[in-house]
């Protein structure tokens, strides 16, 4: 009896084992079916759910194309390798960061100057992608930007008797102690996810630094240490008034905590609405620009490009990768994405209505923006490790000048070591 | 006669078989591993990105480790991580060992589960322990008013220990089993024997036992060792390096400057110079331990 | 330390028979909550909807079998799943016969050849390069080749397998008596004869072994699946994971599912060869 099971287990082991690799070989060969399959790689996690409902429109549409969806967490790492692997996805979503400048470093991108849907974007949003690189040409095409800012609960606003939103520093401060007077937490910073300081930090300094700073900067002619008090200090005045795990929270529980109406404001941009709208559809919340200034008419949105698309040179079938990016990039598909990613969008004529927005539509629509600092530091300079263990240290109740002190004089060191490589 | 002279022949050529046996494997290994290797040597003398052109620089990006203080927070910290959870998990598995190849109840039951832990992925284990420590424990210190429990472990200075506790966690599994696989080699007959003499059981321990399980040991202590100077996985999934740069391990480094911030060619110095250290440690530990283990066969 | 003065103490007063009730008893503690707590909440959580969070540790009010569908359908488990078990299995296979061959050839000619000797410190060495140096470049070697896919990871598998399974056959094979391949030899067989026929059998404890740490390494790895496979509908479970953390892990409901899902399969594996993975290796050791 024994011997009979055991014969029946390797005969079953066998047929498994035949069967997968049979399966494996039918689907690794070249497609049968004839159809033109597109990659689309996404270097954001948030929009997966809405690029999917949109292929499927696509596909509808082009029969004979079949677009493969990938966005994995680590993006960045995923598309450096696949540049050493020479092997670039046909059509890349990428931020405008130093992904994106990477990539195009590496000569491996098209050239879309010419393409019709180049033409319906708006100039000032082209003008963000080309001021990252110093060649002549459109190497990916603006598709919807983002709006860094605040994000609050109106009715823990309410409830706090805050009828306005703060326009100064001083305002908003003041807010937040009122809000901490009547036991509700004024700011939930997610730091265990190190990205989410760059979101304030990225607030701070691009109302605060003239963008000449880094020119100066990579000179040697100042230093963090010189130029950066007011910004560390404020930076570290938000942790002050964060819920008392700030460390230990990541994005994900800031966003359960936000939905639940737990905390009042989290700094940070508009691509984490759809992060949190799904956990509470009922939220009643909005957004506002973050203000850095006492001078309430000196406070820009800071604003860059979240999704451009980019096709690889090394792509065998361009006109169906064309096609791909025509069809997304159509104004009613563009709205579609809006709608969803609470984005703004780069294509003329595309308008974000959605009230959890609202309060920052407006300057983002007047262009009263300004981008990104960190798309200009060097790529090597990790500066969420100086933020992190600013944030660590005022936690382990470091002396407040103490820690500015510290923390500059590490970014310092950091932009030094980054540095060397650039040049 | 005709025997002798047989095995004598067979001792000074050898056969062909054995070649065909080993040299294709080692030339693959050569192919798809030794290769790629020595061009990762041949770049940490460049200042190759990763992709796109690259030129000579002769040793700065060696100098330039040197004069880097992440690199030598990177060291710091692998080094205290490894020798922490060296220590941690070889006497705890032993401890553990101990146990379950006694006279106990439900021994393979408990067996088991001791070495449950280890069939699960690192990437899985992490997450499942973020929660722990994130959501878990700290809702518990608040509802026992502990105050050192309220906070996330991860989000402190005391990270690292955060992660030993799942690497520990983890590892035990591993060397607990090989623990017990030396423990019940060891006959019976040889503790009758010594408990006829009357010892103790620490002397039975240090004097039939331990000498006993010796390569049992050695094996242990060179993987662990090797293990957790490379740390990358529990990191990755917990802390990714932080917070600061506080759970930032060599491996960490490399992954995330020489990939992130396109400094290939400066990590892959830095690389380098982990393998070096690596190899260095485990042939001293091979070589001492050897030794000490011919000295008690002898 | 009690324990194991304890432990030895009742081994040396009462031989056999009687059962150490101290050591089961913290054993059992501590087995349950360290080691199967953590499992406990991950399975609490995959079975709860959110709003049922309040105590991870309570039984659920309803389950929520919905977690599971969903993330079966959104981490497209079944061609993961098929990638994987593919990837695990050939791995197995070729590691035992190729490596086992490799080791035996090595061990048994070390002393007798430089050559042989050369090797074995070859393999050993290279087990201390970590994977990050060789990373890259290998990536573009193996994508130049049209490597990069299910069946040139599970052929890297098998290869960069070899220095610690060397290191694991080569100290079994020591310690098996050269007498029997004497006798062996003196029957007439050739040198592939005795292995596949004498040495082969006897390590099979060390098979055991090492079909179990290549079980392990290959089901569970994450990093060289992450810079290989590019190709979606080619990568395996931890990898999907990986992106299914990014994308939909406010539901830590949905997200522990998914974990259920990956650690299944190994779970019963284990539970049903149980015995047989931790006696094979434990077996393993006594022969040796």
């Amino acid at each position: 009896m024994k011997k009979i099971f055991k014969i029946i287990v390797a005969l079953a082991g066998v047929v498994i084992l035949a069967a997968v690799t049979i399966s494996m070989f039918i689907t690794s060969g070249p497609n049968t079916s004839g159809k033109t399959v597109i990659q689309l790689f996404s270097t954001k996690t948030e929009n997966a759910a809405t690029y999917k409902e949109l292929i499927k429109k696509f596909e509808k549409a082009n029969p004979t194309i079949k677009v493969q969806l990938s966005s994995p967490s680590n993006a960045a790492t995923v598309l450096k390798t696949d540049l050493a692997k020479n092997t670039l996805p046909d059509v890349m979503a990428v931020g405008g960061d130093t992904t994106f400048t990477s990539l195009q470093s590496s000569e491996g991108l098209r050239n879309l100057a010419n393409e019709s849907y180049a033409k319906k974007t708006l100039p000032a949003y082209r003008k963000m992608i080309t001021s990252l690189y110093s060649q002549k040409g459109l190497y990916a095409v603006p598709y919807a930007t983002n709006a860094s800012g605040i994000i609050y609960n109106k009715d823990l606003f309410k409830k706090a008797g805050i009828s306005t939103t703060p326009k100064t520093w001083n305002e908003l401060i003041a807010d937040a102690k009122l809000l901490k007077s009547k036991g509700i937490v004024p700011f939930e910073s997610a730091y265990k996810d190190t990205w989410t300081t760059m979101a304030v930090w990225n607030q701070i300094t691009s109302n605060s630094i003239p963008s000449s700073w880094i020119t100066k900067r990579l000179k040697n002619q100042t230093t963090f240490a010189a130029s950066h008090q007011q910004v560390m200090s404020k930076f570290l005045e938000i942790t002050s008034y964060s819920q008392s795990d700030y460390m230990g929270t990541s994005y994900n529980q800031a966003n359960i905590d936000f939905a639940k109406g737990k905390v009042a404001m989290i700094v940070n941009g508009n691509y984490e609405i759809p992060a949190f709208t799904p956990l509470n559809s009922k939220i009643n919340s909005d957004m506002f620009m973050m203000p850095i200034s006492n001078n309430p008419a000196d406070n820009k949105v800071t604003s860059g490009v979240d999704v451009a698309f980019a096709i690889a040179k090394v792509s065998t079938h361009v006109s169906a990768d064309n096609k791909l990016v025509a069809f997304l990039m159509e104004n009613k598909n563009a709205e579609i994405y809006n709608k969803e990613q609470f984005s703004f969008s780069a294509i003329k004529g595309v308008k974000q209505t959605s009230p959890l927005v609202a309060g920052i539509t407006d300057q983002v629509n007047k262009g009263n923006v300004i981008n990104y600092p960190d798309h200009y530091y060097p790529a090597a300079l990790d500066m969420t490790q100086v933020l992190t263990q600013a944030g660590l240290n005022a936690a382990n109740h470091m002396a407040l000048n103490t820690n500015i002190a510290k923390s500059l004089k590490h970014a310092d060191s950091l932009f030094n070591a980054a540095n060397v490589q650039e040049k | 006669m005709f025997r002798r002279n047989n095995m004598r022949q067979a001792k000074k050529k050898i056969n062909f078989t054995y070649y065909v046996m080993v040299v294709p494997m080692a030339l693959l290994f050569f192919a798809f591993h030794t290769i790629p290797f020595l061009r990762g040597v041949f770049y940490s003398f460049t200042d190759w990105k990763g992709f796109g052109s690259w030129h000579f620089v002769g040793l700065r990006n060696y100098g330039y480790m040197f004069t880097n203080s992440n690199i030598g927070s990177a060291y710091a910290f692998t080094f205290k991580f490894a020798i922490a959870a060296t220590i941690l998990v070889n006497v705890i598995a032993l401890l553990i060992a101990l146990g379950l190849t006694s006279k106990i109840k439900f021994q393979n039951t408990l067996k088991a589960i001791y070495f449950l832990p280890y069939m699960l992925g690192t990437l899985i284990v992490g997450f499942i322990f973020n929660f722990v420590f994130g959501n878990m424990l700290p809702s518990l210190g608040k509802f026992l008013h502990w105050g050192f429990l309220e906070t996330n472990i991860l989000g402190t200075s005391h990270a690292w220990i955060g992660i030993l506790i799942v690497t520990v966690w983890q590892g035990l599994a591993f060397n607990t089993l090989i623990y017990m696989s030396g423990l019940q080699s060891v006959s019976p007959d040889l503790y009758e024997a010594a408990s006829l003499d009357g010892v103790t059981p620490w002397q039975k321990f240090w004097k039939i036992t331990f000498p006993l399980i010796a390569p049992f040991f050695t094996i242990n202590l060179v993987l662990s060792v090797k293990g957790y100077l490379m740390v990358f996985d529990q990191i990755m999934a917990m802390t990714s390096g932080g917070p600061g740069n506080s759970t930032t391990s060599i491996s960490v480094l490399i992954y995330n400057q020489g990939f992130q911030g396109s400094q290939f060619a400066i990590q892959s110095a830095n690389a380098v110079m982990l393998f070096i250290i690596v190899a260095a440690i485990s042939l001293f530990q091979l070589n001492v331990l050897n030794k000490r283990e011919d000295r008690i066969e002898n | 330390m009690q324990t194991v003065n304890e432990s030895l103490k009742v081994t040396k007063t009462r031989p056999s028979k009687h059962i150490n009730y101290t050591a089961t008893a913290v054993l059992a503690v501590l087995g349950i909550f360290a080691i199967l707590g953590p499992l406990y909440i991950t399975l609490m959580i995959a079975v709860k909807n959110p709003s049922d969070m309040t105590n991870v540790l309570s039984w659920p009010k309803q389950f929520n079998w919905s977690n599971f569908t969903n993330a079966w359908q959104m981490t497209d488990f079944p061609t993961m799943f098929r990638n994987t078990l593919f990837i695990t299995a050939w791995t197995i296979i070729f590691t035992i016969i190729t490596n086992s061959a490799a080791a035996y050839a090595i061990t048994r000619n070390r002393g007798q050849s430089k050559f042989f000797n050369a090797l074995y410190y070859y393999f050993i060495s290279a087990m201390f390069i970590p994977f990050n140096v060789i990373m890259l470049p290998l990536v573009r070697e193996v994508s130049s080749m049209h490597m990069d896919n299910d069946f040139g990871i599970t052929f890297l598998y098998i290869v960069f397998g070899m220095p610690m399974n060397i290191f694991l056959y080569s100290g079994f094979v020591k310690q098996i008596p050269v007498a029997l391949e004497e006798a062996a030899v003196m029957d007439g067989a050739k040198p592939y004869q005795v292995f596949f026929k004498v040495i082969f059998p006897l390590m099979m404890p060390m098979h055991a072994t090492v079909a179990i740490l290549s079980f392990m390494w290959t089901w569970n790895d994450f990093l060289m699946p992450l810079v290989l496979l590019s190709d979606p509908k080619q990568q395996t479970l931890q990898l999907a994971q990986y992106v299914f953390q990014g994308q939909f892990s406010t539901n830590y409901n949905l997200a522990f599912a998914s974990y259920v899902l990956v650690l299944a399969p190994v779970l019963i594996m284990y539970v049903i060869f149980q015995r047989f993975i931790i006696s094979g290796v434990v077996s393993g050791a006594i022969k040796g």
